[in-house]
């Protein structure tokens, strides 16, 4: 009774009912709640169902340990959203992952926008070759091969 | 609430049966890039991403990640360029032995600029407790009243060894040089333990440069990683003399034998400022 739920819709109208402490991660949200724009189901067009369900399961996660550390919980609890966090990262394909970064800068949900892009430059840069790069994420090479090799000269020491 | 009554209107018809048509209320929504929705069902393109985002992930790559990152394609370029933190490298001030036109060298473009600055004519370029402030290009003086200064960056010994002793980041790092052999780089590990760093790789990038007055370092700098500058300016006078680490050897086959050679006197490396070529 006193926890208020908000409805959100996906792009292709999958409906998702959150409670509202879930929700206000966003902090797109409350300006569509403030705006009245939506006081029944908050419509969400930039956000298809699966990747929604991935934000809210998220936020579902995160908001349970806030609760937690204001009753003073040690920091294990913090350890473990870590450990979550990275599992829940290492399980999302290129496409999810893609398209959970255009999310949480949408849905500006600050920590989980810093965790993608995180994961993003940890995993998928970080240490690999320009080849590997545009291989793992859909990259097409627009340089042409003197362009490129141009560019390799110019800093030889970081291609080694 | 009389002009949410349009958008509620609009909300209302069972959501399940909508497809992924265009959105019910279209107006709140802030628009951002999403053409390449289109295309989901292959894997999307990271160089669609918004360039905003794409900076953001940059900006979290070390300088060389960051580098090649920039080779992936040109939205890349331009996203890892705007990002990309390079240290900017120090310039050689050098006063005259008469007169008061005073050269400034930039090390990596092999220029030199003059500058005339009467305000110095007859200074020196010492270590002394006596200080000033002198910015050569907008040319205000401030004098300080006589200080007892320990200047930690600086140490002498007898020619022809000179040590240096500089710090980086936390970190401290002492460089001896002695006539034209390698100089010899030591990082301190501990509290009382010093690494030597003799390959390319120890000296992670950085760059010394040094002249008989100060020490500057710099990480990551493209033309001039892992190298000790020394404040002479050789061949021609276009190139300041430098030791490579990824070479092993001067870029000058010039023998010398002291080393006042490598760091002569009345010199001094300085960060110029940004609009440095407004004054010259």
């Amino acid at each position: 009774m006193s926890k208020k739920n908000i409805v959100l819709k996906s792009s292709n109208g999958i409906i998702f009912e959150v409670e509202e402490a879930v929700a206000l991660q966003s902090e797109t949200i409350p300006y569509m709640i403030e705006d009245d724009c939506a006081n029944d189901t908050i419509p969400l067009a930039n956000v298809t169902g699966d990747i929604l369900a991935l934000v809210i399961e998220y936020c579902k996660k995160h908001v349970v340990v806030a609760d937690g550390d204001g009753g003073g919980s040690s920091s294990s609890s913090q350890e473990d959203l870590k450990n979550w966090d990275a599992q829940f990262m290492n399980d999302l394909d290129q496409s999810k992952i893609f398209n959970l970064l255009l999310a949480a800068d949408f849905l500006n949900i600050k920590t989980l926008f810093d965790l993608t892009c995180q994961f993003v430059a940890d995993t998928m840069i970080k240490g690999k070759s320009v080849e590997e790069v545009r291989r793992t994420l859909n990259i097409e090479k627009d340089y042409t091969s003197e362009e490129e090799a141009k560019a390799r000269q110019e800093n030889e020491w970081a291609f080694k | 609430m009389g002009s949410a009554s349009s958008s509620r209107n609009m909300a209302t018809p069972s959501p399940s049966t909508i497809a992924a048509s265009t959105s019910p209320s279209p107006t709140i929504v802030p628009c951002k890039r999403s053409q390449n929705r289109s295309k989901k069902a292959s894997s999307p393109s990271f160089s669609d991403l918004p360039l905003s985002l794409l900076e953001e992930i940059m900006s979290l790559l070390v300088v060389k990640d960051n580098i090649r990152a920039s080779a992936a394609c040109k939205t890349w370029l331009e996203a890892a360029s705007t990002v990309r933190v390079s240290e900017k490298h120090p310039w050689l001030l050098v006063l005259p032995d008469r007169g008061s036109l005073i050269k400034l060298h930039d090390p990596s473009n092999c220029k030199s600029y003059a500058l005339d600055l009467p305000e110095l004519a007859n200074s020196t370029v010492f270590i002394s407790n006596e200080v000033f402030f002198f910015n050569p290009f907008t040319k205000e003086l401030i004098s300080l009243p006589r200080l007892d200064l320990h200047i930690l960056a600086i140490g002498f010994s007898c020619p022809p060894t000179l040590v240096f002793l500089a710090e980086k980041k936390g970190e401290l790092f002492l460089m001896f040089t002695c006539g034209n052999k390698k100089p010899m780089v030591y990082k301190l590990v501990t509290d009382f333990e010093w690494e030597e760093m003799n390959s390319s790789n120890a000296l992670d990038g950085l760059t010394i440069f040094v002249s008989l007055c100060n020490v500057e370092l710099r990480s990551d700098l493209p033309l001039l990683r892992n190298r000790v500058c020394f404040s002479r300016f050789g061949n021609n006078r276009k190139r300041c003399v430098t030791y490579s680490f990824d070479e092993n050897r001067f870029n000058t086959r010039k023998e010398w034998h002291s080393s006042s050679y490598l760091c002569p006197p009345q010199c001094l490396w300085f960060d110029p400022p940004k609009n440095v070529f407004d004054y010259l």
